[in-house]
């Protein structure tokens, strides 16, 4: 009987020690969880005002940013700035060169990058009063490649230097700080068909470059120098400057060259029929042309075609010799062509547009890249 | 003999009642260790189940919880996507009966679209638009 005692006595010193730690954890967890709740409804939400911050805000943000780039640079052959070298004015209008890979790369980067501050100059608000610092974007990286469907795809990758999301916020009623940090780094894959298009403005630039090379190459197959002797009869003692055309026409009719044969061309307005046949030698059409070849629509017009011979003739000199008069005409003359032709090369396929502003509002544009291809030859 | 069977009996009680409060410590320190190491029971709302453009109304539902948004911007990104952007956001809106305002990057008010009928407390969202543009998505 003595041994059952104590075995009920020990069960209910057992019992009594549990039940008095279980209540007093129970108290002391209720304590804690009123701290615990004071402190993470905040974390919760600072939380979501990150996440929100970097995945929906600068995220789409960075989408946004890109299609801005590519339709705003597009516009400007691929540059996002204008220098002497890109720019060519032409009645009062501006005009671009097509910028090489690398240059589209650089200018795109940098528009990218210029455009996401609009985005992520000032905090970012979640809520009413979650406010999210959001790091300046430093370094930034475009690639592109085709997928396996053949589709163009972009791949950039953003990244701030020693910078991160952040929110902080006060607790007054547990007199804590809470401060969250969140990785900047972000690498984002999507399709767009800025490289795609750019890819098919290099392979016109280069077709507009092929022609006008060979433009070149038959002008300067035009004979540059001549000496002409003129006899001059009695009063007809006129200014060397008047027989330059007869000079120009002798030099071209005694060329051996197959250049001019079978053309006709003027004592009188020898130099002006040359310009007229070497003008009809630039394979544009003076009509704007338009021609589609799959998704994408090419235009191309011929925006200038001048061409110039100059002559200088500083050795001439009028002598007399058996009591008549000669002049001895020596000329050298400088062909000058300039011709500048504007592409716009543009993706029409309806699906393969992006929302920009496009200067008066926001839409849904295709992508289209607008160049000039210009030749300046000077022969002689 | 039957003595002994009581004891053993009693003492085995003894142990099961043991047993039963320790149990219950367990699951209590386990609750406390969850609490302490931020594990997040997260509120059941079926995004899955929500049409598109419901990131927005799934957002503001889910202002009381701790649901985490990152899935939900998919469905708010998409409402960007058309032709009349501000437009659109407000009409995939009204289908789930919000009213939502749309601001402009000054805070003034663009548009109003919709009808109140919500229970919902007065949320403000920033969100990225198209063209350079900050916009802020609010329901009343």
């Amino acid at each position: 009987m003595k041994g059952l005692s104590n075995a009920v006595l020990a069960a209910f010193f057992l019992v009594l020690l549990i039940s008095i730690s279980f209540s007093y954890s129970i108290f002391q967890f209720g304590k804690t969880t009123i701290y615990k709740a004071t402190l993470f409804r905040p974390v919760y939400t600072m939380q979501n005002a990150l996440e929100m911050a970097k995945y929906g805000y600068v995220k789409p943000a960075l989408h946004y940013s890109f299609y801005q780039a590519c339709f705003d640079n597009m516009k400007k052959g691929g540059w996002n700035t204008k220098n002497e070298e890109n720019t060519l004015i032409h009645e009062d209008k501006e005009y671009y060169t097509l910028a090489s890979p690398n240059e589209f790369i650089s200018s795109l980067k940098d528009e990218v990058k210029k455009n996401l501050r609009v985005y992520t100059g000032k905090n970012y608000n979640f809520i009413l009063d979650e406010e999210v610092m959001i790091p300046d974007y430093d370094t930034i990286e475009i690639l592109q490649w085709t997928s396996q469907d053949n589709e163009s795809m972009i791949n950039i990758s953003i990244n701030a230097t020693n910078q991160y999301f952040q929110i902080t916020k006060e607790i007054p009623e547990q007199n804590e700080t809470i401060r969250l940090y969140l990785l900047p780094d972000m690498n984002e894959t999507f399709r767009h068909n800025c490289f795609y298009v750019y890819n098919r403005a290099v392979e016109e630039n280069e077709a507009v470059s092929a022609v006008l090379n060979e433009f070149e190459k038959y002008l300067r197959e035009w004979p540059t120098h001549h000496e002409y002797e003129k006899k001059l009869e009695g009063a007809d003692t006129g200014k060397i400057t008047d027989y330059i055309n007869e000079t120009f026409y002798d030099m071209i009719m005694n060329n051996d060259s197959a250049l001019v044969s079978g053309m006709q061309f003027s004592k009188d307005s020898a130099i002006e029929d040359a310009i007229n046949i070497i003008k009809e030698k630039i394979n544009f059409s003076e009509e704007i042309q338009e021609t589609q070849d799959g998704d994408f629509k090419i235009v191309s017009e011929l925006l200038k075609k001048n061409t110039r011979i100059t002559p200088e003739c500083p050795g001439s000199s009028v002598t007399v010799q058996n009591g008549k008069s000669v002049a001895n005409i020596i000329c050298n003359f400088t062909y000058i062509a300039d011709v500048m032709v504007k592409i716009n090369v543009t993706d029409t396929n309806p699906n393969h547009t992006y929302p920009v502003y496009n200067g008066t509002n926001v839409s849904f544009e295709p992508i289209s890249i607008e160049f000039i291809v210009r030749k300046t030859i000077i022969h002689g | 003999m039957s003595k002994n069977k009581a004891q053993i009996g009693f003492a085995f009680l003894a142990l099961i009642i043991m047993l039963a409060f320790s149990f219950i410590l367990i699951i209590v320190s386990i609750e406390s260790l969850r609490l302490a190491i931020g594990v997040r029971t997260r509120v059941k709302i079926s995004v899955d189940t929500l049409d598109k453009g419901s990131g927005i109304f799934a957002l503001f539902q889910s202002k009381k919880s701790d649901l985490t948004y990152a899935e939900i911007i998919g469905n708010l990104r998409a409402v960007n996507t058309k032709d009349n952007i501000d437009k659109d956001l407000a009409q995939t809106l009204e289908k789930f009966n919000t009213y939502l305002a749309v601001y402009n990057e000054t805070g003034g008010k663009i548009k109003e679209y919709g009808e109140i009928s919500s229970q919902l407390n007065k949320v403000s969202v920033q969100i990225a638009l198209p063209g350079k543009r900050i916009g802020r998505v609010e329901m009343l």
